[in-house]
């Protein structure tokens, strides 16, 4: 749906030149969710602005639903971006014009039937559950209610393609939740495809199917987010995968551990399907070792538990390497663990 | 002869100050409605085709900035002057009331340019990436996206406008031109009848507090 190839992009500054965008290569399939990470800087807004032609690009091409988009003449782009939704971090709400006419606008302009358009904005508005602010402006709505009007608005002209700039970083946990569950909505019962760029690892791994980590203009590692997640190579992914579920173990935990036992301290990770049998008391039962659980964690993404425990076996070393055996024929991920 | 304060006072009759303040009021008005036209096409010129605008073009964001810069630069009393030339061609005398529009659309055509220019600047600027990003041409952004945000601004750069407007038109005495600024300046301050100037500028009061007083209340009015 959306394909990135050999793109480059560079800003002229003062002193010489920013390579914004490093021989990106990405392909967003139809139907995905798609998220893109990184610290602030890193080229991620760039990255989707191109999309959209809110930036234009220096060298490579951006296909979009089968267009090399920046190869159009600027009225042909305009055709495009009237079929991709964006919803941005600040909302850009027109805070003269009431909910309902925040809506029409991009109708009108997208040439949308006349005689469709009053019924699709209420639509629209019921989708995400604001029919009764029709007649509402702008500033009598919280945050939440204004990114589920930027939500309407981006999805009334029925587009293929949905962008979010940040949908969530200017609103609270608790609202963050609700417009997540919106946007997944918006994938899963009209089939948009959707792009989101945020610099919070929750949020990738509460909606996204695949994500990608962008750091100084370059993507460094991208994959299905379960990937990511259990096994991340990066310094940079590791950090934002441990702000969700915490891989490292803390320096108080550290501190009682003897130097010599380090070689039986190892990170067991595992996914739902292991979760209903009772692997512990089953290795002790089963082998001569005991077992002492020094960290854990447990996060739950899309429906999938991804467990992370930390755990000391007391054993000897041959006993150890059946266990080790013994765990890989359930599918745990056995790694071990630097102290 | 010396004159007492009634008899200053009674120099000046109740129906003089009415048909000036009239000629000011036309002078004013009809200046304000052109310059609204040909100012805030100005202004959004400048702001579009500055370097971040939508329409970035540098030479003619060149040209209009040094040309608004020159007139604002000259002093309304030379503008007078200096303009005769051109308001006899168009108006086909120098004298009265509507000779002396010309001049006031030169002034003020640049002011409400550099104020709507500033209300511009002043909106969020994500307007125009909105715009954009749904496909909207730079003629349907200005109109309908950017225009109307900024129309309570606009509302109160007209008022601004008009009061610099109100003040300016008090010179058109030098060339024959009325209104309230020619009684005060004439048969007040050249016939040292302080009255007679002190009536004339609370009426110029009066009339500025009424048109600031009218634009806050349009302005509470429209803005959400």
């Amino acid at each position: 749906m959306i394909e990135f190839k050999d793109v480059n992009k560079y800003y002229k500054q003062k002193d010489g030149e920013l390579h914004a965008l490093k021989d990106i290569n990405l392909r967003i399939d139809p139907g995905e969710i798609f998220g893109c990470i990184g610290f602030s800087g890193a080229g991620k807004s760039t990255l989707l602005r191109c999309v959209n032609g809110l930036e234009p690009i220096t060298s490579g091409s951006v296909i979009v639903d089968q267009v090399d988009f920046h190869t159009l003449s600027a009225v042909e782009q305009r055709e495009v971006q009237k079929d991709i939704g964006i919803i941005f971090q600040q909302f850009n709400l027109l805070n003269q014009k009431t909910i309902y006419d925040n809506i029409k606008i991009v109708l009108d302009i997208s040439n949308y039937p006349k005689s469709e358009v009053d019924a699709r904005i209420r639509e629209v508005l019921d989708f995400v559950g604001l029919s009764d602010k029709l007649n509402e402006y702008p500033n009598q709505l919280s945050g939440g209610q204004k990114q589920r009007v930027g939500i309407a608005r981006a999805i009334a002209n029925k587009p293929k393609i949905l962008l979010c700039d940040e949908p969530t970083s200017a609103l609270d946990p608790i609202t963050t939740d609700s417009i997540l569950e919106l946007i997944k909505k918006v994938n899963s019962e009209l089939g948009i495809t959707i792009l989101i760029i945020t610099h919070e690892m929750e949020v990738i791994s509460k909606i996204c199917n695949r994500v990608a980590i962008m750091e100084s203009g370059a993507i460094i590692e991208s994959g299905p987010i379960f990937d990511i997640f259990v096994n991340p190579q990066r310094p940079i992914t590791k950090k934002l995968v441990n702000n969700v579920i915490n891989n490292e173990l803390p320096q108080v935990v550290i501190d009682q551990v003897s130097f010599d036992k380090a070689t039986n301290i190892r990170q067991l990770i595992y996914n739902t399907d292991e979760l209903s049998k009772p692997l512990i008391s089953y290795l002790s039962r089963n082998f001569d070792v005991e077992v002492s659980i020094l960290f854990g964690s447990v996060i739950e993404f899309q429906g999938k538990l991804l467990g992370s425990l930390i755990v000391e076996f007391i054993c000897t070393p041959e006993v150890l390497k059946s266990i080790y055996l013994e765990l890989e024929q359930h599918n745990l991920i056995v790694r071990e663990v630097e102290l | 002869m010396i004159l007492t304060v009634s008899e200053k006072i009674l120099e000046v009759s109740a129906n003089e100050y009415i048909v000036a303040a009239l000629q000011t009021i036309y002078m004013s008005t009809v200046a304000l409605v052109i310059a609204l036209v040909f100012g805030i096409a100005i202004g959004v010129l400048l702001v579009i085709t500055n370097k971040t605008g939508i329409i970035a073009n540098k030479q003619l964001n060149q040209v209009i900035n040094v040309t608004v810069n020159i007139i604002r630069s000259i002093p309304f009393i030379i503008l007078l002057t200096l303009l005769l030339p051109l308001t006899r061609l168009i108006v086909g005398t120098t004298i009265g009331s509507t000779a002396v529009i010309i001049p006031l659309v030169f002034y003020s055509v640049p002011y409400m340019a550099r104020l709507v220019e500033a209300t511009l600047l002043e909106l969020d600027q994500g307007i125009f990436e909105l715009a954009k990003s749904y496909g909207a041409s730079p003629t349907q952004t200005i109109f309908k996206f950017v225009l109307p945000e900024a129309l309570p601004g606009i509302v109160l750069n007209i008022t601004t406008l008009y009061i610099g407007l109100i003040g300016a038109s008090a010179m058109a005495g030098y060339v024959g031109g009325g209104g309230i600024g020619a009684i005060a300046q004439i048969r007040g301050y050249n016939q040292f009848n302080t009255p007679v100037m002190i009536i004339c500028v609370v009426i110029l009061i009066l009339i500025v507090q009424a048109v600031q007083h009218t634009g806050l209340i349009i302005n509470k009015k429209i803005k959400h």
